[in-house]
């Protein structure tokens, strides 16, 4: 079958470039926009799934490490471990502070670690150790980057010089970073001795972390165990909260763009085929047939977009981690999926006016002259 | 009866009301056998067209009967006029109206399209069509590649795509030069006796009075007789009797279409007449 509506559509080049291309940065508007939400959510739980312990324990309450302080007397790491199923406890101390470099200062997640077993600290390095010895920390490698320092250097942590032991990778989010010191160092700087923040806690083969944490909650009291998806889930859902009513007006005015670029291409390109309409109503083509035409029109144009949108946002994604790697930019399936939706949406209202005007096309008019 | 394609009885087409009220089309009755190329002619204004509209399913008659093969299209509601359209009809319009962002075979397909037929057998039918046209070596091209009767070939080949028993032509030679014109109505004359489809014309085109077996003169909306017409020896265009200038021969008259005609066969008349 002979598709007018294509054949239309790839006729009037530069109409149809306007058309997609509206519709394309309209669509990666909202893709970027979530793209850089869903990367901060990521990068916010960088920590939490990277630290990859099955349960995360807290004080009674609290359910998240952003936005959050957490003190657990430290005897609660042996009340954990004797609970049934439970393999291995690991505190750890956290605050969010500054690292200050001369006259730069980052804000940052503190984590206080024990070096020796390494849990809890950063899983990957980009230079250096992180075999720290007192007074030593391990930074952000983008984070230092932005300071003008590097491994030996000296910082401000928490009020107290640190000499830069390594430099950690995929620690640094749109907000703010990840500074690893030793749990020691961390304890004596804020007057916490005998108490952690969080444990972190792995369990023995074969016991599911909800059960893990069920038993806990049961076992040991005032603590608040999760397992990691929870404790992850919890953290990127006060970020979520947080960013929700921009991200709805962001997407909204994102996809009236798309709806007005295409809506608008689509009425003129209606409108120059006005008499081509009337000429296949004369021949024979039922309203419905052209209504199917022009929706197939409207349809096509912005899947292109859709598609366009997808491609640069991926693009520009690839472009963002060379650089700017502190503002991710993740594009889901999710997203992908709701901008396609969105752009079926947009293309059956496009076409919601050129179809009335269309029906109201009298065959007859193409016999005047 | 069975001989019968297009039947209109006591049709009238009345627009507006009380003082504003035109009566377009006035009690016109008209039947059209198969094979049978009929020409309209008739003043600016007179309901040439309206009367085609009418006859093609794309107006509806104010009073009056309309059938084409014996059914009855008049009071049909207007939903099902499409359907009449497409698979009793074929159009030629003056301005050829194909859609510019189609080749030629394409547009011949989308009529195909509109009555169901889909797929290679719709593009096997356009393209034979076209061969059967002298277009075989235009079929991918769009209408603005095309002259002027190649368009218009293009358009008699979708009139013809749904096998029509009717062909209706609003002026199809007025946008020609005359040669392309001439070749245009040898196509409809031939559509009409080798295929047996019957052609309506309607047109101010004189020339196409050689090919109609009917010419019906339309004024202020009725039939009117024509004036008797005659052939000029010289030229031998068909001139109305009644304004040509003529001359006597041999005790017989004859007719010319301007004087240079009649000038020429006075000079030598024995040229043009054979006995």
């Amino acid at each position: 079958m002979v598709s007018v509506a294509r054949r239309n559509l790839f006729q009037e080049k530069t109409r149809l470039l306007i058309s997609t291309g509206g519709v394309a940065f309209a669509l990666l508007l909202v893709l970027a926009l979530d793209g850089i939400v869903a990367g901060s959510l990521a990068q916010i739980t960088a920590y939490i799934n990277n630290a990859k312990a099955d349960v995360y324990v807290a004080q009674s309450g609290v359910r998240t490490m952003h936005m959050s302080a957490s003190a657990l007397p430290i005897s609660k790491v042996d009340e954990v471990r004797r609970v049934d199923g439970v393999k291995r406890v690991e505190p750890i101390l956290y605050i969010s502070n500054f690292v200050v470099a001369g006259d730069s200062r980052s804000l940052a997640y503190i984590i206080g670690f024990d070096p020796v077993t390494g849990k809890g600290g950063p899983w990957r390095l980009s230079s250096g150790s992180a075999d720290l010895q007192h007074r030593e920390v391990v930074l952000d490698a983008s984070a230092a980057g932005k300071m003008g320092v590097g491994v030996g250097d000296e910082v401000t942590v928490m009020g107290a010089p640190f000499h830069i032991r390594g430099l950690s990778a995929g620690t640094s989010s749109i907000a703010n970073s990840i500074a690893f010191v030793r749990m020691d160092d961390f304890a004596t700087m804020r007057s916490q001795s005998g108490t952690a923040s969080y444990l972190l806690v792995w369990l023995d083969d074969g016991v599911p972390a909800r059960e893990g944490a069920r038993r806990i909650n049961a076992a040991v009291q005032d603590v608040g165990a999760q397992t990691r998806a929870e404790f992850a889930h919890e953290e990127a859902r006060v970020v979520r909260d947080m960013t929700a009513e921009i991200m709805v007006i962001m997407n909204s005015v994102g996809f009236l763009i798309g709806l007005a670029a295409a809506g608008l291409t689509i009425y003129t390109a209606t409108l120059s085929k006005m008499r081509e309409y009337g000429v296949l109503k004369a021949l024979g083509a039922g309203n419905g047939w052209l209504y199917r035409l022009v929706i197939e029109q409207a349809f096509w144009s912005v899947t292109i977009g859709a598609g366009t949108s997808v491609a640069l946002s991926l693009a520009l994604s690839a472009l963002f981690a060379l650089v700017a790697p502190s503002i991710p930019l993740l594009i889901e399936p999710g997203s992908v999926a709701k901008v396609f939706i969105g752009a079926g949406a947009i293309s059956v209202i496009a076409a919601g006016i050129p179809v009335a005007q269309i029906a109201r096309v009298d065959p007859v008019a193409v016999f005047r002259r | 009866m069975n001989n019968v394609a297009l039947l209109a009885e006591r049709v009238s087409k009345r627009f507006g009301q009380g003082r504003t009220e035109v009566t377009a089309v006035r009690e016109v009755s008209l039947e059209v056998h198969k094979g049978e190329i009929v020409l309209i002619m008739g003043p600016s204004g007179s309901g040439k067209t309206t009367l085609l509209l009418m006859l093609g399913a794309l107006l509806r008659p104010t009073s009056g009967r309309i059938a084409v093969d014996g059914r009855e299209i008049s009071s049909l509601p207007e939903g099902k006029l499409p359907e009449i359209r497409i698979n009793h009809f074929g159009f030629i319009f003056q301005d050829f109206n194909l859609l510019s962002a189609l080749t030629a075979s394409e547009n011949v397909e989308v009529s195909l399209n509109l009555a169901g037929v889909k797929g290679k057998e719709a593009q096997a039918r356009a393209e034979a069509i076209l061969r059967g046209l002298d277009l075989a070596d235009r079929l991918d091209f769009r209408p603005e590649q095309l002259s002027g009767g190649e368009k218009q070939r293009v358009a008699i080949a979708r009139a013809l795509a749904n096998d029509p028993a009717v062909i209706l032509a609003d002026e199809p030679t007025a946008n020609l030069d005359s040669h392309i014109g001439h070749e245009v109505m040898r196509l409809l004359r031939q559509i009409a006796r080798d295929q047996g489809r019957s052609v309506i014309i309607v047109s101010h085109d004189q020339r196409i009075k050689d090919i109609a077996d009917r010419v019906l003169w339309l004024e202020d909306g009725e039939f009117n007789a024509m004036a008797a017409r005659a052939e000029d020896p010289v030229c031998l265009m068909s001139v109305d009797i009644e304004t040509a200038v003529s001359a006597e021969y041999g005790g017989q008259s004859y007719y010319f279409c301007a004087d240079g005609c009649r000038a020429e066969f006075l000079a030598d008349p024995a040229r043009f007449v054979h006995s």
